[in-house]
């Protein structure tokens, strides 16, 4: 049976219904929304960089990417010049965990034997399976500096005895490749921050002024730009790093490619300074603000300032890996930092020819540090774009 | 459309003006000039040059004049009579060096534009088209590891894996046999059959960069209310996408020139050096290390001027498809 | 007079790593010929999604799960049913934009920008109507000066972007029409456009349906426009019709609570100033895995009844010439629908609509 009420509309009812409809309200989620719309925009930018799982992975790499490159005369068990006579172009130590009559044991080492193939004359390395050497944590080993201060002669891994432990093999000079790739990432991986720094000084100097004043300056500046981003990268980054002399030290020569690497790149971040900066005077919020009598400098950390911030995080962090790529890119030609610095580039330079790397193809190695570098930091870049993005779902 | 050009063309001007500028500043880097570097080397390895020689070489390159002198005199030779001035290194003319390197260069540059295009468009297409599917996810990744490798890497560890497991070493563009022979057809085959590794190495960044624009551009046109017109239309799924989406999609297939053209370049250069081309990178390498300055400046300045070039053409071809830009400009 | 559109029980389902949403949830309408059907509701009721399933152009990850969609071509032969057909065979193409076209809310966005008008226009009735190309241009030149567009043999070969807002709909509407469709589906067609425009368009809309004959449905949140143009009309809420009726009898005399309050949200000439205007609190709630009985609004509804419109689902009920949803008019129940959501399920749909 179907009961059927008249539909009677009049103020009283309504005035009822609105306070029952206020009362029945779902609030059960509020507290959860609540946060959402107070929250800081750098906690809204954390919660979604959280849900970038290969962000996450980027950071953690990276992290830890740079604490072994700081401590490198911990991690890496000798010095970058500690030559092994014998050992020149020796193949990567192989670590065993079984003895010859199939027991297992705590990891050792066999030391190695050159003899020369009569035929082909190439070196051959042989095990030498007579002694066996333990690897050790947490040993002592050559005197360094930690962190160019604390004198130690502390290592995370070494050999008891007199064999080397070669994790990646040997260069042409008897020289330990896995301290030495450890040691040049430092050089590697810091000359990002170095490179990019100063072209965030001179791209947000240049491209705001750009922005703020306009007209000629706005034109003049453009140009420059325009000019920049037109001549291929490298090739420029070649012709500057020749007019470096070569008889500069480590240090100079590291300032030297460091501003090469940066009078090229700022010409990007200007742009998309100038860019967001001549988008943000004309947002509503930017008005209302000039509107309330907000002074200048106000409305600039307050209001344009957090805005581009995130832009510019974004920008510098793929900016980084353009600036180790070019690095090594140099160093490798032996136009950029030059040996006895110690880089991946400087490393990937025994690697120049095919004669070098069929004979040590291990020298590739330092090679996939710059890769995973650079991928790592795309990651983190992609991660944070997406996290900063406030338009996005 | 032809004020458009003009208009273009006349924006170039400045440009290459400036260009020039830069390039002479960078000849003019390194301490102490280069006639002097040049001629204590002579001197070093024992040639003697008399006071007049040395004075005719300063009249020559106006090192008595400014500075500002300097470059007109270098500008004007380039500009009046095509002369980009001498090289020291190989004491020849700037012109004659690069007479047979910078068309190879051209042609393998254009070679490797041509691959990119030719893989990264498809690719994006599927990639996009079947978004979160398991070839997007492979493409999506291989393109990261494109992006993250410079291609001189790519280049030892191709020159590697070949080596190891067949013995071969693929160096340069041509076979042993044809090397220095005259050109003749046998000669272009063997060049083909050479010169598509170089081409396919130099071109897996710019293709990996291509990819992700364009699938990225490709998402936001499908989601757009022209492509559910279209398919209300009753217009078949392929036909639509071809028409409406992809079309709009594939405009940044010209207006990324401007940043692949000169990536390609500049990645040519190095990977040209470890496989031992003979293009202008190995030349510029040898320049630059030995301070030959004009050599040097001018392959900048020549790439710099082809990438200019490239831009316009691109930006040309983008008015000319997209007749909102058209629009646009003329207003 | 004949029906040529019947949906029956029409269930749409979007399935979201969230769950499964319930876009439609057993629709049922019909629809005349030349006469005018409006959907109104708030955004997210399903009114989109009804017109999209109609056309079969249901976005992933969206799927018809049940239900039928019967299209009468002609008064006296048997219907077609929309709903198994393959989307992207020729069967459903033959139909769209031939029999039953579609117009969009954006005609900002719904041409294509590198495209001239009159290539989108002529490209439809190359589709259906005729192979030749110089008589599709005459047709296209012909359906442009009908829907007001002056000077059509220069316009034809403009860009969307040279034409304004109200010009851009007017082609958009030559379009959908250049092939003689029976159903013509408008889906808020004047939303993003001003108000004088907005009586054109209707009035244009109007006048060619005096003229083709065409049935139209039209969607829209907007009760003005469905009081000028709609016979019928029928009232959504989360994914089902509340109300169905004469639009005389739904304006004058609403029954479900919902549609009262959202007449009542319509500010009035000579109401007195200062008065406060009625809102419904709250928004729709997105139909995602909610409880698989109740009355959707029964959160909203300040008549609700506990234990009741919780509980139970209310059917559609006719009463006093018009259908209604709602436990204050009927008790009786909607029957219990099994539909299988599994991937199993889904995938039975799917082969079944592929026959």
């Amino acid at each position: 049976m179907a009961t059927v009420k008249e539909s009677k509309i009049d103020e009283g009812t309504l005035a009822s219904a609105d306070e029952k409809l206020l009362a029945g309200v779902d609030e059960s989620r509020e507290p959860e929304l609540e946060k959402w719309f107070t929250a800081s925009q750098g906690q809204l930018i954390w919660w979604r960089f959280k849900k970038h799982k290969m962000a996450l992975i980027g950071i953690a790499v990276l992290a830890l990417l740079y604490f072994v490159s700081m401590f490198a005369e911990f991690f890496g068990p000798y010095g970058t010049t500690q030559r092994f006579a014998a050992y020149e172009n020796a193949p990567p130590t192989r670590i065993r965990f079984r003895t010859e009559e199939g027991r297992f044991r705590s990891p050792f080492i066999y030391g190695l034997t050159r003899t020369v193939d009569r035929a082909t004359f190439r070196q051959v390395f042989t095990d030498d399976t007579s002694v066996m050497y333990d690897v050790k944590f947490f040993t002592r080993g050559e005197q360094g500096k930690i962190l160019w201060l604390i004198p130690s002669n502390l290592k995370f891994i070494g050999v008891d005895g007199d064999v080397p432990l070669l994790i990646f093999g040997a260069d042409r000079l008897g020289r330990d490749l896995f301290s030495r790739t450890l040691h040049g990432s430092r050089l590697s991986l810091f000359i990002g921050f170095g490179g990019v720094f100063l072209s965030f000084v001179l791209g947000t100097l240049l491209g705001g002024l750009s922005g703020y004043f306009g007209g000629v300056v706005d034109d003049v500046i453009q140009r420059m730009i325009d000019v920049l981003l037109s001549i291929p990268t490298i090739p420029l980054w070649m012709a500057l790093a020749a007019a470096i002399p070569r008889h500069w030290g480590v240090t100079q020569t590291y300032f030297a490619i460091t501003l090469v690497l940066a009078v090229v790149g700022w010409a990007g971040l200007a742009r998309i300074v100038r860019g967001k900066l001549l988008a943000l005077r004309e947002e509503d919020f930017v008005l209302a603000a000039r509107i309330f009598g907000s002074r200048q400098l106000y409305i600039i950390r307050r209001h344009l300032l957090p805005n581009f911030m995130s832009y510019l995080i974004v920008h510098i962090t793929l900016a980084i890996p353009a600036t180790i790529l070019g690095e090594t890119s140099l160093s490798f030609l032996g136009l950029g930092l030059q040996p006895p610095a110690v880089s991946w580039g400087v490393l990937l330079r025994d690697a120049q020819n095919i004669t070098a790397i069929a004979q040590r193809p291990w020298q590739l190695i330092p090679g996939a540090f710059v890769v995973i570098a650079v991928l790592m930091f795309s990651f983190l870049g992609d991660g944070l774009r997406d996290a900063a993005d406030p338009y996005k779902s | 459309m032809l004020a458009y050009i003009v208009r273009r063309f006349l924006i170039i001007i400045p440009l290459l003006v400036l260009i020039s500028i830069i390039v002479f500043i960078v000849i003019q880097l390194p301490p102490g000039d280069y006639l002097t570097t040049y001629i204590s080397s002579l001197r070093a390895s024992g040639v003697e040059l008399d006071e007049r020689e040395i004075e005719g070489l300063i009249r020559q390159y106006g090192l008595d004049r400014s500075v500002t002198e300097q470059y007109f005199i270098w500008v004007g030779g380039i500009v009046l009579r095509g002369n980009f001035g001498w090289s020291f290194q190989w004491q020849r003319s700037v012109n004659d060096v690069l007479a047979s390197r910078l068309p190879m260069t051209l042609a393998v540059g254009l070679a490797s534009l041509f691959f990119v295009w030719l893989m990264a468009i498809p690719i994006a297409i599927i990639s996009a088209t079947r978004q979160y599917s398991l070839f997007d996810y492979v493409f999506t990744f291989i393109g990261f590891i494109g992006l993250a490798m410079p291609p001189f890497l790519l280049a030892l560890v191709v020159l590697w894996i070949v080596y190891s497991t067949t013995g071969v070493a693929i160096t340069g563009l041509f076979s042993r046999e044809f090397a220095e022979a005259p050109w003749s057809f046998a000669k272009v085959l063997d060049l083909m059959r050479n010169a598509w590794v170089p081409v396919v190495i130099i071109g897996i960044a710019g293709t990996a960069g291509l990819i992700r624009v364009l699938r990225a551009t490709l998402l936001d046109e499908l989601r757009k209310q022209y492509v559910v017109t279209a398919r209300a239309k009753g217009l078949a799924e392929n036909k639509l996408l071809f028409k409406y989406p992809i079309r709009i999609a594939m405009n940044p297939v010209f207006s990324t020139i401007g940043w692949i053209l000169p990536g390609l370049i500049s990645g040519q250069v190095i990977v040209a050096i470890v496989l031992n081309l003979q293009t202008v990178g190995p030349a510029l390498m040898r320049a630059t290390l030995a301070q030959d300055m004009y050599l040097a400046g001018s392959i900048v300045l020549i790439l710099a001027f082809l990438t200019v070039i490239g831009t316009f053409i691109s930006d040309l071809l983008l008015a000319w498809l997209d007749p909102r830009i058209r629009y646009e400009r003329k207003n | 007079m004949a029906n040529i559109l019947e949906v029956k029980d029409l269930r749409t389902f979007f399935f979201l790593e969230e769950g499964t949403l319930k876009a439609l949830d057993g629709v049922s309408f019909s629809l005349e010929r030349n006469k005018t059907l409006g959907i109104i509701g708030e955004s997210g009721c399903g009114k989109s999604v009804t017109a999209q399933s109609i056309l079969r152009i249901v976005p992933h990850p969206g799927r018809i799960m049940s239900g039928e969609i019967l299209f009468h071509k002609t008064d006296s032969g048997e219907p077609v049913d929309l709903a198994t057909y393959d989307p992207f065979g020729s069967g459903i193409r033959d139909i769209r934009g031939a029999e039953i076209s579609m117009i969009f809310q954006e005609p900002m966005t719904s041409l294509s920008p590198v495209h001239t008008i009159g290539n989108q226009i002529i490209e439809t009735i190359l589709l259906h109507r005729t192979p030749d190309k110089i008589e599709a241009r005459e047709i296209a030149i012909e359906m442009l000066a009908k829907v007001g567009i002056s000077n059509p043999k220069q316009r034809i070969d403009e860009y969307p972007y040279q034409l304004s807002g109200g010009m851009r709909q007017r082609a958009m509407i030559a379009m959908a029409l250049s092939c003689n469709p029976a159903i013509l589906i408008a889906d808020e067609p004047t939303t993003a456009l001003d108000v004088t425009v907005q009586a054109q368009i209707l009035e244009l809309m109007r006048s060619l349906q005096d003229q083709f004959g065409m049935g139209i449905i039209c969607i829209t949140h907007n009760l003005g426009v469905i009081a000028e143009i709609a016979d019928t009309v029928a009232v959504m809420y989360l994914g089902r019709i509340v109300e169905h009726g004469t639009a005389e009898e739904v304006f004058n005399n609403p029954m479900h609570p919902y549609t009262r309050r959202l007449l009542m949200s319509i500010p009035k000439l000579g109401k007195k100033a200062g008065t406060r205007l009625a809102t419904i609190k709250g928004t729709v709630p997105i139909p995602l895995n909610r409880p698989p009985r109740e009355c959707g609004f029964f959160t909203r509804c300040p008549e609700a009844m506990a234990g009741k419109c919780n509980v139970k689902t209310p059917a559609l009920v006719e009463t006093h010439g018009h259908s209604v949803r709602c436990f204050l008019h009927s008790d009786e129940e909607e029957p219990m629908v099994e539909i299988d959501e599994s991937r199993k399920g889904r995938r039975q749909m799917l082969k079944e609509t592929a026959k």
